[in-house]
């Protein structure tokens, strides 16, 4: 019989054995890992070149029915020419007959109605009311437009309320301050009285590109690496060799550590590939410590893997093992985390739901170290429950692998 | 009898599955040391049975204690102490026999110079050297069956096994198989094995036959012959199926069974004349008919032919 020297010597063995096993399955059969890599590559360049979360020159309408100077007013900082590019100004309409053909053609994004009698309440401080019509067929690009267009009106609400507050104090303002700018420009509205909030919604001081690589990196590194393992015990189940394994010492956290061990490695090279490739195409490096993001990143990942883990521990077959993987990550990550919808537009109680999500503290830790060059300093309350989350998967796939071990093959 | 003796012990084992009775109340006992063989049809419950032994599935009933441990209480010291070639070719196909063999090396946590040395012991006694490096995939199931033994037999557990281990092996790797079966069996190795060919089934020790769940007989192979209820003739008639047709119509005959180019009748009483009165007078011509002594086959075949009447009686008997 085998000896046996110390009980740890004894699970290294065995978690070597089945890393080993699982590393040579890898390079074996390359495919697994190229589409891994593969996929990432793909995501980059849908997002980088085609889906802009930035819009430029988004055209719009007008529908004036009030021919006011305070109307006029209202549009001449969103045309064109003004030094904001983001919208587009295509023309006036006089009838509301003109208004579906132009949405329904994509001439307009949007027409922006400015009611009769607008001019008069502005005059007397009443709260106007314009009203904006979108094509929403592109729900993200209607989403994007309507927030710059909010921000827009609330600007010019700041002129107007700036002006009025400077005539009630008996100083002569010739005319409304000149237009600021959409994409930044801060530096003009330090002194305006209301918070624009919209500014931080869009993050509009930053190109998408930059905001994106961080991100895909997080949704990345969720998906993959949970699909990655929740495969791998159904897959010794159709094989077969489960109920060899079954019959040996192997325990629960011998198998879901050997079996993480090599796809460590794949997702960091995925990590590795996705800053490089973004790198080269989009000149978006990181600014801070690449120590930082990999430390970060390695603690996120672990987790993930041990959900693909729990994950495979249950799945009664490999179809089903990653398809729950991929409903259990992709969804939240892309709904919830902050990746493709700002958080802190979401309802409070998604907020709420959110939060404790690993990919959400990822995503604001990578995002800080990747755009602003902060540290552990400052994120360290990010990698903490990054690190308590992945203890609390890894203790979870292990228990819920070792009650899978017991029942055998029932 | 002290538990050493037996190296397995089952007591009422049974098991369910929806209310299907795949083993039902089986009493076992294998002396340590010995090659056991466990015969039966298919579907009789022996997967089941070694399964339950090695710790995959749970008895729904009764107990079972295999090299000294309960297999409900002391799963963990069982698995050590135990080799399982399942009936289904288990290893990994991408993977060399090297490789497979230092994966299950390193699961029963065999160091890696032992591992090493314990290999080439491995690949000499099984002649599995000159595929060593080879993809287990590409190996023909003869050399898989083999590169399987080894892997069950790494660790040298004193309990080995084996479901069906030479099920689709050409008769020479079945020779060897068996070789090297005796020899880890001299060295105190005990070996449970299942087989549907009765030359294997007569190199083991001792032999228990299955069907339907139940043991139905068990015995040294030389005592199973001698059980044989009645006496045996070998009967060489023309036209053969007419003569089976005929034997088993006779009220004295017992059983009656095509083997090869001849029949096996067995009569409770010896009256080889009466039989041969009765066929030749059924229009058969009988050319030869003497009594033998009965092989595995019979034996087998019998003790199953009689369980089907049987359980055909009952069914009948219940309409
Ligand atoms: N997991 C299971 N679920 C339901 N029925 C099962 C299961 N495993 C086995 N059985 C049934 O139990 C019976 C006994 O099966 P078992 O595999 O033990 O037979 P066996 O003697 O090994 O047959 P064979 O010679 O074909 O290998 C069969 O009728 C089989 O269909
Ligand atoms: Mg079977």
């Amino acid at each position: 019989m085998a000896e046996r020297l110390h009980p740890l010597s004894g699970f290294l063995r065995r978690v070597r054995a089945i890393a080993r096993k699982e590393a040579i399955h890898l390079l074996r059969e390359p495919r697994t890992v190229l589409v891994s890599f593969a996929q990432p590559v793909m995501l980059l360049i849908l997002y980088g070149y085609c889906i802009t979360f930035d819009l430029h020159n988004i055209p719009f309408a007008v529908w004036d029915q009030d021919r006011s100077e305070a109307a006029r007013q209202l549009v001449r900082p969103l045309s064109a020419g003004a030094q904001s590019h983001t919208f587009w100004l295509v023309g006036y309409i006089a009838h509301p007959r003109e208004i579906e053909p132009l949405l329904a053609t994509a001439r307009a994004r949007f027409v922006l109605v400015i009611p009769r009698g607008f001019g008069a309440d502005v005059a007397a401080g009443r709260t106007a009311t314009v009203q904006a019509l979108f094509d929403a067929a592109d729900s993200n690009t209607a989403g994007v437009s309507a927030g710059y267009l909010v921000g827009a009106i609330a600007a010019h609400n700041a002129r107007l309320a700036t002006y009025a507050v400077a005539r009630r104090h008996g100083a002569h303002v010739g005319a409304p301050a000149p237009a600021p700018s959409l994409a930044g420009g801060d530096t003009k509205l330090q002194w305006e009285p209301i918070d624009l909030r919209w500014r931080v919604f869009y993050n509009p001081d930053l190109a998408s590109r930059r905001f994106i690589i961080p991100g895909l990196i997080g949704m990345l590194l969720t998906i993959l690496a949970a699909t990655l393992t929740s495969t791998t015990i159904a897959r010794e189940r159709e094989l077969g060799s489960l109920e060899t394994i079954l019959t040996s010492p192997v325990g629960a956290g011998d198998l879901v550590i050997g079996k993480m061990a090599p796809y460590v490695l794949v997702a960091a090279a995925n990590v590795v590939m996705v800053l490089v490739v973004g790198g080269l195409m989009f000149g978006t490096w990181a600014r801070g410590n690449l120590l930082t993001l990999a430390s970060l990143s390695l603690l996120f990942l672990l987790g993930m893997l041990a959900l693909g883990m729990l994950i495979s521990a249950r799945a009664p077959n490999q179809q089903q093992a990653l398809l729950f993987a991929i409903l259990a990550t992709m969804l939240p990550t892309f709904f919830l985390t902050g990746f493709t919808f700002p958080r802190s537009n979401m309802p409070w109680i998604l907020q709420a739901i959110s939060w404790p999500l690993p990919a959400t503290q990822y995503l604001i830790a990578i995002r800080g170290v990747f755009l602003k060059g902060i540290g552990w300093r400052i994120l360290w309350p990010q990698g903490l429950w990054m690190a308590i989350t992945t203890l609390v998967l890894l203790i979870m796939a292990t228990r819920i692998m070792r009650v899978s071990l017991a029942r055998g093959l029932e | 009898m002290s538990a050493a003796e037996w190296v397995v012990e089952t007591e009422g084992l049974t098991r369910r599955f929806d209310g299907f009775v795949a083993v039902d109340h089986l009493t076992l006992r294998v002396p340590r040391g010995s090659i056991f063989g466990f015969l039966g049809p298919n579907g009789s419950g022996k997967s089941t049975t070694i399964r339950m032994l090695c710790g995959l599935l749970k008895p729904s009933e009764g107990r079972a204690v295999v090299n000294g441990f309960d297999i409900e209480r002391h799963p963990e010291p069982l698995r050590q102490s135990l080799g399982y070639m399942s009936q289904r070719f288990s290893l990994y196909p991408d993977l060399t026999v090297r490789e497979n063999l230092e994966f299950y090396g390193g699961v029963y946590d065999l160091e890696p110079g032992p591992l090493a040395e314990r290999i080439e012991q491995v690949f000499d006694q099984l002649r599995l050297r000159e595929h060593g490096n080879d993809l287990t995939a590409a190996l023909p199931l003869g050399w898989k069956q083999r590169v399987a033994l080894g892997a069950a037999m790494l660790h040298q557990p004193p309990v080995l096994f084996l479901d069906e281990p030479t099920s689709g092996v050409d008769p020479a790797s079945r020779r060897m198989f068996w070789e090297i079966l005796d020899s880890l069996a001299v060295g105190g190795a005990s070996i449970f094995v299942t087989t549907h060919v009765m030359d294997e089934a007569e190199r083991c020790d001792l032999l228990g036959v299955m069907y339907g769940g139940h043991l139905i007989a068990q015995g040294t192979p030389a005592a199973l012959k001698e059980a044989f209820p009645g006496f045996l003739y070998h009967v060489d008639a023309a036209p053969l199926l007419e003569a089976l047709e005929a034997a088993r119509r006779l009220p004295f005959v017992a059983d009656a069974a095509m083997f090869g180019d001849a029949l096996h009748v067995t009569l409770p009483a010896d009256d080889p004349e009466r039989l041969r009165r009765e066929l030749e007078s059924a229009g058969v011509t009988v050319r030869d008919l003497r009594r033998i002594s009965p092989t595995l086959e019979d034996v087998f075949v019998q003790l199953i032919a009689l369980r089907e009447r049987a359980a055909e009686g009952a069914e009948g008997g219940g309409r």
